[in-house]
């Protein structure tokens, strides 16, 4: 069974001129995939992501995660999924500003079951995983672009969700800190995590197995990343 | 629970990460809070001092006065010259088969006049009245002499007991005892004076004891009193003495009917009564003033809350993505405003006791009387839960607003 499937989605954005943002998306992840969803700005791949990663709702189809209908889900199990099940990484890291990197790492800890004993352990897994141990009590500001999206990263994988999705995840960094940063996806990646990547540039959407093309709000193409025809 | 403690810290941590605009956001609520430990405090210290005076001179004793029980100020003029208590009436009241609970008694009388001692002319309050009685009473301390008695009374003696600070002024550091003071056209000498500081109600520093009779026959226009103490032998005998008592003026001046009673009686209890519920009626007309105050802070946190909504909308957004669910953030924003209304509450009863105790040593010393201060627990414990009700009636709203924002709108807000 697919991890992701979705049957005819559809997002119309409202407003005195309707704009009709995706239209008829049919589209599969398999538990352990690593999917590319790439397109030109404006093709609706971030809003994919974003009804992939519950943040918002199709205006028409359904989307299946894990077999489940996501339309019949609450506001609290859709936010228990997102906690739970799907990680997060932001173009623009989206890190509370004044908070240590621990306490960035921890928040999504707040929301969960686990008991509160056992956070700073988990924090500081995933903090020394992406390299951050001598950060720790660093704020966001003390950090650079690439240790910031670490951080997300780290945030991201703090409650072990199956789904990573990464909306842009190199969009704001030098080629340098880019590359550690889809280096540790590609590990989560090998790691067993499916990861979704969302990006313009051909070149990253090429650290994945499989992409797919977004034009105008539809899906255009799909295959192999070494064939993604050319985006804009 | 866990994530309960972990949303109030981070509410701590918003409402601390900008002081300058916490701290003026609950000026308010610290404004009203202290306003109310204060006028509490005040208003409690005010009670005891007055309570304690009025029982300081014993829940055994019964008042008489001549008239009719004056309801506002300007009945007190008819009282001051009714004259229907005289000395047949304070003979009657003596008598066991009228007030069989009767132990002692003494008639009051007000003179009017100024006190001279050489060139020296002050102007106390003189007591026509009975040493012995009034030392028992009031429980005034002699600095020096003897008090006049019985005695004295009966033969109408013209002698005269001193408040410390009318004996200071008249003889400005000479001895006064024995020494001759002249009360409006009659010679007086001195036997004994006061301690200072003493009497509570009455102000023993600036009087002048004289024998009651003394003052009756010399001093008086008129033959009357203008009230008699009387003590019985518990305070479980002043309501049936009290019956006993009216019965007996009654019956003295021919009244059958209550309502033309020539005469009031009033008890230490009635007294203490009434002056409660004056000083609960006045405090709680202050604290609804000060509720104003507090509505007004409210209104404030309700504004900088909303303000913080809107700023923080992209965190709330993010905390949504996160896995907060709507009352994850209902609980989060409302935490705050009430951390923030509590603070000003805490804050509020510190400055309040503060105040309250600085008041009660001024009026200790400004009024010379031993006002008691005491920890307004009540009112503090009112005014923590007032201040944390007002930041849940007022944060309610934004912490509505935030936790109903869609979080992809929320992450999307620029």
């Amino acid at each position: 069974m697919a991890l992701i499937e979705t049957k005819g989605i559809e997002k119309v954005f409202g407003g005195e001129t309707p704009t009709v943002a995706l239209r008829n998306i049919n589209f599969i992840v398999d538990r352990g995939e690593f999917v590319s969803i790439v397109g030109p700005s404006g093709s609706g791949k971030s809003t994919l992501l974003q009804i992939l990663g519950l943040l918002d709702s199709p205006t028409a189809g359904s989307y299946f995660l894990d077999g489940k209908d996501t339309s019949t889900l609450s506001d609290e199990e859709l936010a228990k999924l997102r906690n739970r099940t799907l990680g997060f990484v932001f173009q623009s890291f989206n890190l509370l500003a004044r908070t240590s990197v621990l306490e960035n790492v921890k928040l999504p800890l707040a929301y969960s079951n686990f008991p509160s004993r056992s956070w700073d352990k988990m924090a500081m897994a995933q903090i020394e995983a992406v390299g951050l141990l001598k950060r720790v009590y660093h704020e966001p500001s003390q950090l650079s672009g690439g240790e910031r999206q670490r951080v997300a990263i780290a945030r991201a994988l703090v409650t072990n969700p199956e789904i990573i999705f990464a909306d842009e995840p190199t969009g704001n960094l030098d080629s340098a800190s880019g590359k550690v940063v889809m280096d540790t996806l590609t590990r989560l990646h090998h790691e067993g995590k499916t990861v979704i990547l969302i990006t313009h540039d051909r070149n990253v959407a090429r650290r994945a197995h499989r992409a797919v093309l977004c034009r105008d709000g539809a899906i255009v193409w799909e295959g192999d990343v070494n064939d993604i025809p050319e985006i804009s | 629970m866990s994530s309960f403690f972990y949303t109030a810290r981070s509410a701590s941590r918003a409402v601390g990460a900008n002081r300058v605009r916490s701290g003026l956001t609950v000026l308010g609520i610290v404004i009203g809070v202290t306003s109310i430990i204060l006028i509490v405090s005040i208003g409690e210290g005010a009670q005891s001092l007055i309570l304690g005076q009025i029982q300081g001179l014993g829940a055994e004793t019964i008042v008489i006065r001549p008239g009719r029980k004056p309801s506002g100020p300007t009945d007190m003029a008819q009282t001051l010259f009714a004259d229907s208590i005289k000395q047949r009436e304070v003979d009657a009241l003596k008598r066991k088969e009228n007030v069989p609970d009767y132990v002692s008694s003494a008639p009051l009388l007000m003179v009017s006049d100024s006190v001279t001692y050489g060139s020296n002319i002050e102007h106390p309050t003189i007591y026509g009245w009975s040493a012995e009685f009034m030392v028992s009473m009031i429980k005034a301390k002699i600095r020096v002499g003897t008090i006049f008695d019985e005695e004295d009374i009966k033969q109408e003696a013209a002698v005269a007991v001193l408040g410390s600070q009318i004996s200071d002024d008249l003889f400005a550091g000479d001895d006064p005892i024995g020494k001759s003071i002249r009360i409006g056209t009659k010679n007086f000498r001195v036997v004994a004076v006061l301690q200072g500081g003493g009497g509570g109600l009455l102000n023993t520093d600036k009087m002048v004891v004289i024998p009651y009779s003394t003052a009756l026959t010399y001093l008086s226009s008129g033959k009357h009193y203008n009230e008699v103490m009387l003590k019985v032998s518990s305070p479980e005998a002043v309501a049936r003495s009290v019956e006993d008592i009216k019965a007996t003026l009654r019956e003295l001046h021919s009244i059958t009917d209550p309502a033309k009673d020539d005469f009031y009686v009033e008890t230490q209890q009635a007294a203490i009564d009434q002056i409660g519920t004056i000083l609960s009626v006045l405090t709680a007309f202050l604290s609804a003033v000060v509720a104003i105050s507090l509505v007004v802070g409210g209104i404030g946190v309700m504004n900088v809350m909303l303000v913080s909504v809107t700023e923080r909308t992209k965190e709330i957004g993010l905390r949504k993505a996160l896995g907060a669910t709507n009352s994850d953030i209902l609980t989060q924003f409302l935490l705050e405003a009430v951390l923030l209304t509590m603070v000003g509450g805490a804050i509020g009863i510190v400055l309040g006791v503060l105040f309250g105790y600085g008041a009660s040593i001024a009026l200790s010393q400004n009024l010379n009387v031993d006002w008691a201060f005491a920890f307004p627990w009540r009112a503090a414990l009112i005014g923590l839960g007032v201040s944390g009700g007002v930041g849940i009636v007022f944060g309610i709203y934004p912490a509505r607003q935030a936790s109903q924002k869609s979080p992809i709108e929320a992450l999307r807000y620029e």
